[in-house]
């Protein structure tokens, strides 16, 4: 098994944070893998991973900030590869980036609404893409059905 | 409406956008049942305009020398149609595959005449092999627009058909290819086999043949919510056929 670093930070010093991370102790050849965001109860946890190539190393860099208001540096200058996950992250949780070079949507429609990958997400009834078939016999049944998310899969 | 007169479509135009602009005008007064027909026999009216061949033809249906004629003339156009249906790529997940497979050699779309093409200009049939998020709907429907007349979709795959598996918890899939183009043929499955497949695009060659200059005009670039007339859904027993 790899061993596993967990470290954390604020969100305003994460690029200083980085930077020093990247400058001593990832200072050998390593890899950017990947970034993700995490809901917690009241905080939106960023998860930033990172590998190292010749040890069997992962670190893995926490950074929580307030769901009221979601605010993070961006990190684009010290990896390119965040260009996309940053996009992605801020569509899905609404998070905001500051500073990023391209902030559009990147998997969702521009004019999309709300955020999906958020716990209160409430799911767009009246799209005409995304409504339920008015011929099924009961829609919102065949949509919703009774039970949590992923009963049907357990 | 004189076919030598070079003017009949624009003046075509202009009639449509008068009756478009009336229909709104009355939808606004009253709201009824029997208004909606009413206004359905305008919209066909709408798109007889845009269909000068068989608009003319059609004004000889009493005719029965000119029936049979018409009926020679649709039999030659509908086998030279349907023994060369080009249909668009458009892979869009997993069925594309399979779609691949029914193109390559064990079984050869190109004996029915069916050669792929990459450009919308160049073809009659799109098959819609995939899942369609929310944000390749106007793609789809852009590279429908794109295409000359006229033209089939057939809806490949559970996905395609009616959002498959995501038509449940899925934010970003659109439940059905039908809601954004209308759609000829449907063949369901997850993903169908190539022979599936090949009896869909049987199916609309069948279809093809069944088609006339004096019937009534196909609303062709409505959205396909409510367009069921042109519905087929291929059995999945080959026995079913009729």
């Amino acid at each position: 098994m790899p061993e596993e670093i967990r470290l954390e930070t604020t969100p305003e010093e994460l690029p200083e944070f980085i930077q020093a991370l990247r400058e001593k102790e990832l200072a050998e050849q390593h890899g950017f893998c990947d970034a993700t965001a995490v809901e917690r109860e009241d905080t939106l946890e960023i998860v930033y991973r990172f590998s190292l190539i010749a040890r069997p190393v992962q670190v893995s860099v926490h950074t929580q900030v307030p769901k009221a208001k979601p605010v993070v540096p961006t990190l684009t200058h010290l990896y390119k590869g965040l260009l996309w996950a940053e996009r992605e992250m801020a569509e899905m949780f609404g998070i905001t980036f500051t500073d990023h070079p391209d902030p559009r949507h990147l998997l969702l429609p521009d004019d999309w609404q709300g955020y999906p990958l958020r716990k209160d997400y409430v799911y767009p009834l009246d799209h005409p893409y995304l409504a339920p078939d008015p011929l099924h016999e009961d829609p919102m049944k065949a949509l919703c059905p009774p039970g949590q998310v992923g009963d049907e899969n357990q | 409406m004189d076919p030598l007169d070079f003017n009949v479509r624009e003046r075509a135009e202009e009639k449509i956008t008068d009756i478009n602009r009336r229909i709104d005008e009355k939808l606004e007064e009253i709201r009824d049942v029997n208004l909606y027909e009413k206004l359905k026999l305008e919209r066909l009216e709408k798109y007889q305009l845009q269909e000068p061949v068989r608009c003319m033809a059609r004004r000889f249906h009493e005719n029965p020398f000119m029936v049979k004629f018409f009926s020679i003339v649709d039999h030659v156009t509908n086998v030279a149609r349907a023994c060369s249906l080009w249909p668009m790529q458009f892979g869009l997940a997993c069925c594309a595959i399979e779609m691949m497979a029914t193109n390559a050699s064990r079984y050869d779309l190109d004996r029915f005449g069916i050669i792929p093409r990459s450009t919308p200009r160049q073809s009659d049939l799109m098959i819609v092999a995939g899942t369609l998020s929310v944000k390749m709907a106007p793609v789809l429907e852009q590279l429908y627009h794109q295409m000359p007349e006229p033209r089939y979709v057939l809806a490949m795959g559970s996905c395609a058909v009616c959002g498959g598996r995501f038509y449940q918890h899925a934010y970003s899939v659109v439940k059905g290819v039908e809601r954004v183009v209308p759609v000829d043929v449907y063949v369901p499955g997850c993903p169908p086999r190539p022979e599936q497949l090949i009896d869909g695009l049987l199916a609309l060659h069948k279809k093809m043949r069944g088609e006339s200059v004096m019937d009534a005009p196909v609303v062709h670039g409505e959205k396909a919510v409510g367009a069921g007339v042109r519905r087929i859904i291929t059995p999945t027993h080959p026995e079913e056929i009729v």
